[in-house]
């Protein structure tokens, strides 16, 4: 239970990090809050040789409201994303999905940032950034690119980003008029991982529905015309849905379980993008979030 | 897979209100650190992996699990470990409570529940039960079941508003 020796670094600058994640090559790995990296370290899953902890660098934390998007800086933590007023009122769905990651002691250390480059296939980041058709701004040897989220994540636990890259933002265009989100998830025990969940966004009758914790990365569906159906085509267009996407079976759920049920969490994400708290209290009262 | 040699670093740590240099290996956990270079066995270690709670203390006023975080990172923040927090003829108001109410039985998980109770207090004096429930749904107890656990918090806030 305690890590292989490696060399750290915190180096002052992204440029000076990416420098040192080059020199490192395969062996290198960023340190942000370490609420994945350091358990899988704990058991020796991962044995990065250097580490590259990015706690020095400036202007990677916090919120900016830009014309057309919101930047949230990839050191920012879930517990600064939770307390965030102004992103609350937004873009509520921020704010309910904070609440279900994990416990308040990782809250205050794991970042947006980290969980998005970890891609957990389980993880509630990941899916909302896709959900929200958000890009991740990236830095590397050849300088700063934008990368869609649908792009990013590769696989259960594997991204795109080269072993030089830092995502350093995470871009989500701002809301339009009338666009609402909402998340809703079913796990053990609060603060456990999602067994399944979805994130969702609706405008008018459109509907773009994004799951996670059912196969290897976030899967979206989406139908313009979703609102426009009765609740009964509704039901069948979710079900369908929640047939075709790829699940997993694992030690917690069946993936013929998890398919079933990801038409009941879209449907609950659903009511929670039509409430004003984008599903936090919702997920308070069933017991998921006490 | 070849490990590259143990160096070991000099790093800085504010625990408890004092400040003390101590060599070590980037690899050790704060945990470790605690325990066997400033002998503050209070920082309870369960089960490594960020799942227990027992190992929690207070970074910068704020809960964290210190087995999820290298000595190295913590230079520059205030620790707090539940050394901190009282003496056997002086105890915290929370401390206090937890023994009023019962709040422990084999005491393993205590420090980390103490110092969640004493975060979470110093951010809501007057936490419903909900509230202390959430706070306290990081830190897990085998023994006393939490009844008596969230019983003390309540307990301790009415302490801490009596002065």
């Amino acid at each position: 239970m305690k890590p292989v020796a490696f060399r750290y670094h915190a180096p002052a600058s992204v440029q000076a990090a990416v420098g040192l994640l080059e020199e490192a090559g395969f062996e290198g790995k960023v340190l942000a809050g370490g609420q994945s990296l350091v358990p899988m370290m704990n058991f020796r899953l991962a044995r990065p040789g250097v580490l590259v902890d990015l706690r020095k660098v400036h202007g990677l934390t916090g919120v900016r409201f830009e014309a057309g998007h919101i930047v949230v800086g990839a050191l920012t933590t879930h517990e600064e994303i939770f307390l965030h007023e102004e992103l609350a009122r937004r873009l509520p769905v921020m704010r309910a999905a904070a609440a279900l990651i994990g416990h308040w002691g990782i809250r205050v250390r794991g970042t947006v940032g980290g969980s998005v480059a970890h891609a957990d296939p389980a993880a509630e980041w990941p899916a909302v950034m896709m959900a929200l058709s958000a890009s991740a701004v990236v830095s590397g040897p050849g300088g700063e690119r934008e990368v869609p989220m649908e792009e990013l994540v590769a696989g259960p636990l594997t991204t795109t980003l080269e072993p030089a890259d830092i995502l350093t933002a995470l871009k989500i265009p701002e809301p339009a008029a009338g666009e609402r989100s909402g998340i809703y998830e079913v796990a053990r025990r609060p603060g456990d991982f999602a067994l399944v969940g979805a994130v969702a966004k609706t405008r008018g009758a459109s509907v773009r529905l994004t799951w996670f914790g059912l196969g290897t990365v976030p899967q979206s569906r989406e139908s313009e015309r979703f609102h426009d159906l009765s609740e009964e085509a509704q039901t069948d267009q979710l079900t369908a849905w929640g047939q075709e996407l790829e699940a997993e079976s694992d030690l917690h759920a069946s993936a013929t379980w998890r398919k079933r049920v990801a038409a009941v969490v879209a449907r609950r994400a659903l009511l929670a993008a039509a409430s004003d708290d984008a599903g936090l209290e919702a997920g308070e009262r069933s017991g998921l979030h006490v | 897979m070849s490990e590259p040699k143990a160096e070991k670093v000099a790093v800085t740590l504010n625990v408890n209100g004092a400040e003390r240099t101590v060599t070590v290996e980037p690899r050790w956990l704060l945990s470790d650190v605690l325990r066997q270079e400033f002998g503050l066995t209070g920082v309870h270690i369960g089960c490594e992996h960020g799942v227990c709670g027992a190992c929690t203390i207070l970074v910068d006023g704020e809960p964290v699990r210190s087995c999820l975080q290298f000595a190295v990172q913590a230079e520059g923040a205030r620790i707090e470990t539940v050394e901190a927090l009282g003496t056997p003829e002086e105890m915290d108001p929370v401390q206090t409570a937890f023994w009023e109410k019962h709040g422990l039985q084999c005491g393993y998980c205590t420090p980390g529940m103490v110092l969640t109770a004493k975060a979470l207090l110093d951010r809501v004096p007057n936490p419903t039960e909900a509230e202390i429930r959430h706070a306290l749904s990081g830190n897990l107890c085998r023994c006393t079941g939490y009844q008596f656990i969230v019983e003390a918090v309540e307990r301790a806030a009415e302490l801490r508003a009596e002065g």
